[in-house]
């Protein structure tokens, strides 16, 4: 897959060239492409003062980064503490039946993403399911199997 | 309190991410609309968060005369019928209107003293205007006056204002020590990074309260000598995210930020840098790293970050919660903040309470009240039948507290003294139909996934004990297991760099403290009495079954077999014992056994 | 400047400011372990197996990154240090996947360094082949020709197609440096003197070490030739003669001293041979037949096998009958078989009770012997022997079949009702098996079933000053195993007479990825299949007249094929590995904290450099020496917590990253994750030298 490299020098020349920038430039190449693509390290290695390392060792380290391409919705179930005294696991393998992939899978048509979230900070409705940036809470089983099929019709 | 520019009736909407996702958003358009087709000539306004999120999404009418009806629960459909009935007819539904005192409110706000959640669910976060009619940024332009960089420290020294992030590191001494080092560029940052699952003070704060949080910075940045600043909130946080950024540009604007704030000589900047998703960004000096574009790995201490910390310079961390109580200090005087709480721990905290709790939300009580004030009184219990077991203090680094011990008081010596600790305010309530084996596990998942990998006995040991923790539930424990956990956990929470590791084995250290009996339980008769832990038990149905189908028809293998208002049967075989009919019973009819 | 003082140990010092914990300690002579700390580098603190404690400071301390401070009271070696580094040591275990020798130097029970003289053949060094062989081998001749090879059922070529031919090419190793008078080098005598009672290889391996470490050794045997049962139970096409001779001739030659014709309990006594030496090693062997326990078994034309090999052995004309019956399912039984052929025999059949399947000789031999013209009869056994007018055997078999696995692990043959059929034969040879007679051995304690008790690491016997090994100790074995405790026992009566601690030669620590089942399919990914060299052998029609040697021998060509296939398993870095190191010295359990570990990930894409992620501890010294001395970034962390590893930037191939000072970053890695690929694949020396004692040293 190759990438429009003139998007990446576009939000370089945005954040900055600095190794500092490393986080902040790879949020927005996340926002722009919806993941981090290789080809855009390598690039930003070449034009910046951070290097692969850095970057790929950051985009490596921190949760928020993918570096493969993800469905058009991203599914995220919030296994906080709240959530999983609530019954996470629960809804995870009810989301996981209904859309026939495992928690980090997309679907085979790229629709959903589902992922596994640390936390959304809605502990009060736990357990707590986020779909973009929609916090949908108070689930269990099949109220989320509910919300996906809302989502599809 | 009057927080309007103007003498208009208000509509103040509840739009925190849990108002939000309550479905504030819906009543919040609803309202918009209304007004707005039928020429009601009201204000439709936004607030933040109560506190109350168990009531949520929440709407204030707000007279002219300035007396508020605080409705809780509210839908869309409710919202129609309370701007017909109230907004336009001028009669309050008084059923839905909570009462500050009396019942469930006033028990849930009866005990609460608040500074820091002074202005949450009450001014608009996205308003300047909001903020300075309660008497915002008059603390900054005080001290800016004033120019006594030292009085202020001492202020906050005198105040006994400890760290609200976890470790309780007393906050005037941080400054002091920051002031003390030479050289013109130092830094402050404000850890926004709230990691603990299960916590959301910093974000309720800076989604309805974000000005006093920079104005407590600049203060600090004032008295310490920095003219920098980073806010590290993390990317799971948007609206707080969005909020600051509109705060920051309305401060500017202002002059409450910037060069030359208030025409008084003090350059004051802030920039928000948004963490990437890592726990461990919560110890210091990872949060430096990262702001420096490196991976958040910590490094040894010392140098401290007072010494040498972001790109090298003097750095002052303080979490949300610390710097918004700065504020109050000056205004209110030490004084006023050391009157509260204990000996050694002043001031008030916020706790989130969550869980199997009644009344989940935000609560800002006293230091010096006891556990069980806060769960029983404030948060009301479980709500149900079922008893309160523990409550889980300071998320993965913290412990699990037995229901025995309520009788201790927030003050940070005496609930370290527990094995857990305060933490930054995170309160997970249990039942019993929870289990401690796998509140263990859940956490050393939690804690192994999130180690940075740079030291040994973290990276490895934590892994180590998940593992070991997950044959225990899973059945497949050894009687030697319990030593072996036991031992590792007390090495890793000596021999380990950072926080992270130095705490990871607290939530099964207090576990085996407290309920080793469930560990034994689990290896030797294989059983959990919770019911959590798969291989380990069996639902069956009671007696005590009425025959109401709710659970057969929510168990998602269909193994419930019984017709109407007869007792109904499980299919061990296909049984998945996922507990759900449990959960869905409303007469308590499945039990473990 | 003024110094800092402190207290280490107990011991008041003085320090400049900014002295690290480590540095202070060492300059004092302490020892403090680490894996990340590098002089070259600033202290990082990842590994913590530096730890020490500090009074009033309520946990450990990484040592190589805390400073100095002013009344400091250190402990390096306190309960709770050990601990922690024992444990960190135990950690970094559960998560290093890797083997530190090669499988098949693990399972030679002699422990030949296998991949090190391998490889020298494979680059044509086969002099230093031999030399390294000898470390641990004093009969690679022999050896090579007669062992059942356990090594190469370890090989993990055969999961490409077939082992290496380790035991051919040993054999080559050993028939090419034969004559070389230079092999091995004499050592200085100490004036001990050792006897040593049996000339097989026990003995034989005993005397070799010992006159290594600079004792002189007596050997008396009651045989009239050396070899014991090399020369007087394996047959000549097998192991020629002059092969034992040449590699006695040694012995011989580093000054033992043979006494044949000397039996134990008869011409000398146990007392005396204690009396008039140091020391005394027991190598007796298990020589007494063991009977059939069926009626007529001592008619004459009944031969026992080691009795009729032996025969044979001394006369290559000692008659035998037209027609053979051996009873027996081992080596022994093959070799009297085949034996039997030679001598004039044209019907020889091996009677066995089990089936092909529970065999305990060696299939090749099996195979030979079978296409030699042997039969070979299963489910069968004799019931009862009767001697016949003209002087023929009547034999009754019955037929067996397989029932219940008895104390051994095998089927329990079940005979057969009514299934009995008589077999007329001229020779009935039983080769059952062999049992211990130790009785000569007046004094030492024996077992309840015959053998010697003694240690099995050391040898010691119930006496003071006696050692034994070998089938005398452990019952009838294979040879290689009797070299094995005869080397053993030579360190530990050396460690007796120089008066140390008779500890043995302690074992070090050595990881493994496991079984051949368990090992990944990417260790032999990209391996092209190379068909093992064919061993030439004499043409079978003809052989069996005569007791040539009946496997000739690899040509120089095959050699070099051969040794080339050998898949270079076990660590080059296993002699400076520190974790291997520390492992033994804090005594570490690697299983203790068994897990999930880290998958196999090699790398050797770099011309010069391989990097083998699984093995990596990630101390991060390559990181930082790529970053802080090199200025690239070549290496890195990548991912966190248990997964986090250390890779090429962007996880490319070694080969593709700026490789500036890698090759000295190399030389940094403690462990064996980053090797030089010209690195030598020999762990062991070329000479054998007195092990160290764990503790003293």
């Amino acid at each position: 897959m190759t990438i429009d490299l003139a998007r990446v020098d576009a939000i370089v020349a945005r954040k900055g060239e600095g190794p500092e920038m490393a986080i902040p430039v790879l949020q927005m190449i996340q926002d722009e492409f919806r993941y981090v693509p290789i080809e855009a390290i390598e690039h930003i290695a070449k034009t910046t003062q951070m290097t692969e390392a850095q970057l790929y060792g950051v985009a490596t380290f921190f949760a928020q980064f993918r570096l493969t391409p993800v469905g058009e919705r991203i599914i995220k179930v919030c296994h906080g503490t709240a959530c999983h005294v609530g019954g996470a696991v629960g809804l995870t393998e009810a989301i996981e039946e209904r859309l026939g992939v495992k928690t980090g899978e997309n679907t085979p048509d790229m629709k959903y993403t589902l992922t596994s979230v640390a936390c959304v900070g809605c502990c009060s409705l736990a357990p707590v399911v986020m779909i973009d940036s929609t916090t949908y809470g108070r689930l269990d089983r099949k109220k989320s199997v509910k919300v996906i099929d809302d989502l599809e019709s | 309190m009057q927080t309007q520019t103007n003498n208009k009736r208000t509509v103040v909407v509840g739009m925190s991410t849990c108002n939000i996702a309550a479905g504030a958003q819906e009543v919040y358009d609803l309202c918009r609309k209304t007004v707005e087709e039928k020429k009601l000539g009201v204000e439709v306004r936004i607030t933040g968060c109560l506190g109350m999120c168990y009531a949520e999404p929440q709407v204030q009418i707000v007279e002219a005369d300035g007396t508020r009806s605080l409705y809780c629960d509210v839908t869309a459909q409710r919202m129609g019928k309370i701007i017909d009935e109230h907004v336009v007819g001028g009669v309050p539904r008084a059923q839905w209107i909570a009462k500050y005192d009396e019942g469930e409110t006033k028990d849930l706000m009866g005990k609460q003293r608040r500074i820091v959640l002074a202005n949450c669910g009450v001014i608009d976060p996205e308003k300047i205007e909001d903020y300075l009619a309660v008497d915002g940024y008059k603390a900054l332009r005080s001290v800016l006056e004033e120019k006594n960089p030292d009085k202020v420290i001492d202020a906050l020294v005198k105040s006994g204002l400890r760290g609200r992030g976890g470790a309780g590191f007393p906050t005037g001494m941080k400054w002091k020590f920051a002031r003390a080092e030479k050289g013109p560029k130092k830094y402050m940052i404000c850890n926004a990074d709230e990691g603990d699952p299960g916590a959301f003070m910093d974000r309720t704060t800076l989604e309805s309260d974000p000005h006093a949080v920079l104005e407590g910075m600049a203060i600090g940045g004032f008295a310490t000598g920095a003219d920098e600043a980073y806010i590290y909130c993390r990317a799971e946080y948007p609206m707080a995210i969005a909020r600051l950024y509109k705060a920051i540009a309305q401060a500017e604007e202002r002059g409450f930020l910037g060069r030359n704030i208030m025409g008084l000589g003090f350059d004051f900047v802030i920039h928000i840098k948004e963490g990437a998703g890592a726990f461990v960004c919560g110890e210091e000096t990872a949060l430096m790293a990262s702001i420096e574009g490196r991976r958040g790995m910590p490094r040894i201490r010392p140098p401290f970050p007072a010494q040498s910390g972001l790109f090298g310079k003097p750095t002052t961390i303080n979490n949300v919660e610390t710097w918004a109580n700065v504020p109050w200090i000056i205004r209110n005087g030490w004084e006023a903040f050391a009157a509260m709480g204990t000996e050694k721990s002043k001031g008030s905290k916020v706790f989130a309470l969550a869980g199997k709790i009644k009344r989940g939300g935000l609560v800002e009580v006293p230091m010096g009240i006891t556990l069980g004030e806060i769960i029983h009184e404030v948060g009301g219990g479980t709500g149900t039948n079922r008893k309160v077991k523990a409550v889980q203090m300071g998320g993965p680094s913290g412990g699990c507290v037995p229901a025995e011990l309520f009788h201790t008081k927030i003050d940070y010596d005496e609930v370290t003294r527990t094995g857990a600790i305060m933490g930054s305010g995170g309160m997970v309530v249990m039942d019993d139909t929870t289990c401690m084996v796998d509140i263990a596990r859940y956490f050393l998942d939690f804690t192994q996934l999130e180690s940075c990998g740079k030291c040994t006995f973290c990276r490895v040991g934590t892994k180590r004990m998940l593992e070991i923790l997950t044959r225990i539930c899973a059945g497949k424990g050894e009687e030697s297991d319990i030593a072996l956990l036991e031992d590792l956990a007390k090495q890793i929470k000596t021999t380990s760099l950072c926080g992270l590791g130095q705490t990871a084995p607290n939530p099964v250290l207090t576990t085996l403290r407290y309920f080793r009996h469930e560990y034994e339980e689990h290896i030797r008769d294989h059983k959990c009495r919770a019911g959590r832990c798969r291989s380990l038990c069996t639902f069956t149905i009671t007696d005590a079954c009425t025959g109401c189908l709710i659970c057969a028809r929510n168990c998602p293998v269909s193994c419930i077999t019984g017709e109407k208002k007869t007792m109904h049967v499980i299919n061990q075989k296909a049984c998945i014992r996922c507990g759900v009919c449990r959960d869905f019973c409303k007469f308590d009819a499945v039990v473990v056994g | 400047m003024e110094k800092i003082k402190l207290t280490i140990d107990g011991i008041a010092i003085e320090a400049d400011p900014g002295t690290t914990l480590l540095d202070a300690a060492q300059a004092q002579g302490v020892f403090i372990p680490s894996f990340c700390h590098n002089r070259k580098l600033k202290p990082f603190a990842s590994c913590f197996v530096c730890v020490v404690e500090i009074d009033g400071r309520a946990n450990l301390v990484p040592s190589c990154s805390t400073a100095v401070a002013p009344g400091m009271v250190v402990r390096t070696k306190s309960e709770r240090v050990k601990l922690a580094r024992r444990t960190c040591v135990e950690l970094l275990m559960s998560d290093h996947l890797g083997d530190c020798l090669g499988p098949c130097m693990g399972a030679c029970p002699a422990g030949i360094d296998i991949p090190g003289f391998v490889k020298h053949l494979a680059l044509g060094e086969d002099r230093a082949a031999l030399e390294l062989i000898k470390t641990n081998m004093p009969l690679p001749a022999t050896l090579g020709r007669v062992c059942p090879r356990p090594c190469e059922e370890a090989c993990r070529r055969q999961l490409v197609e077939e082992p290496v031919a380790i035991c051919h090419l040993k054999r080559y190793a050993a028939d090419a440096g034969a004559g070389d008078e230079s092999l091995p080098k004499p050592a200085k005598t100490s004036g001990k003197k050792v006897a040593i009672v049996g000339a097989g290889p026990a003995g034989l391996a005993a005397s070799y070490y010992l006159q290594l470490l600079g004792h002189k050794t007596v050997i008396i045997d009651a045989h009239e030739a050396p070899g014991g049962m090399l020369r007087f139970g394996i047959p000549a096409y097998r192991l020629p003669r002059d092969v034992i001779d040449r590699e006695y001739a040694v012995a011989a030659r580093l000054g033992a001293e043979f006494r044949f014709g000397t039996r134990l309990g008869k011409d000398v006594s146990l007392d005396d041979l204690r009396r008039d030496h140091d020391a005394v090693f027991l190598g007796l062997g298990a020589q007494r037949a063991q009977a059939m326990r069926v009626p007529g078994e001592d008619s004459p034309g009944v031969l026992s096998g080691i009795g009729f090999l032996a025969a044979a052995s001394r006369d290559e004309k000692t008659p035998i009958g037209r027609r053979v019956m051996v009873v027996g399912g081992g080596n022994t039984a093959i070799d009297a078989a085949r034996t039997s052929m030679r001598l004039g025999a044209k019907e020889v059949t091996i009677l066995y009770r089990r089936t092909r399947a529970e065999m305990p000789a060696w299939a090749m031999e099996v195979h030979e012997a079978e296409v030699e013209g042997v039969k070979l009869e299963i489910l069968a056994a004799p019931t009862k022997i009767e001697k016949q007018a003209g002087g023929s055997l009547a034999v009754t078999c019955i037929r067996m079949t397989l029932g219940e696995p008895d104390a051994s692990g095998r089927a329990r043959p079940v005979p057969q009702e009514g299934s009995e059929h008589v077999r007329v034969v001229d020779n009935v040879i039983a080769a059952i098996g062999q049992s211990v007679d130790a009785k000569a051995a007046a004094g030492v304690e024996i077992a309840g079933w015959g053998g010697i008790v003694a240690d099995e690491r050391t040898g010691r016997t119930s006496l003071e000053n006696v050692f034994a090994g070998g089938d005398c100790v452990i019952g009838a074995d294979i040879a290689v195993r009797a070299v094995a405790a005869g080397r053993r026992a030579a360190i530990a009566i050396d460690q007796f007479l120089m008066g140390k601690p008779v500890v043995g030669e302690v074992a070090r620590y050595n990881a493994s990825m496991g079984k051949l089942a368990d090992i990944s399919k990417k260790v032999i990914e990209g391996r092209e299949k190379a068909a093992k060299a064919r061993m030439p052998e004499l043409e079978p029609r003809s052989r069996v007249a005569h007791f040539k040697e009946v496997e000739t021998g690899y040509t120089a060509a095959q050699i070099r094929a051969e040794a080339q296939r050998c898949l270079e398993c076990g660590c080059r870095d296993a002699r400076g590995c520190r974790l291997r190191t520390y492992a033994m010295l804090f005594e570490a359990d690697p299983r203790r904290f068994a897990g999930q570990k880290r998958e196999y990930e090699r790398d050797d894409s770099h011309p010069g450099v391989v990097y083998e992620a699984h093995k990596c501890i990630q101390c991060g010294t390559c990181v930082r020496m790529t970053e802080e001395i090199f200025g690239t970034s070549a290496l890195g962390f990548t991912f966190r917590g248990f997964a986090s590893r250390v890779r090429p930037a962007l996880g490319r191939p070694l080969a593709k990253i700026d490789d500036n000072g890698l090759l000295q970053i190399v030389e940094a890695c403690p462990v064996g994750a980053l090797v030089l690929k010209k690195a030598p694949v020999a762990v062991q020396e070329r000479s054998f030298k007195r092990p160290p004692v764990p503790g003293l040293e």
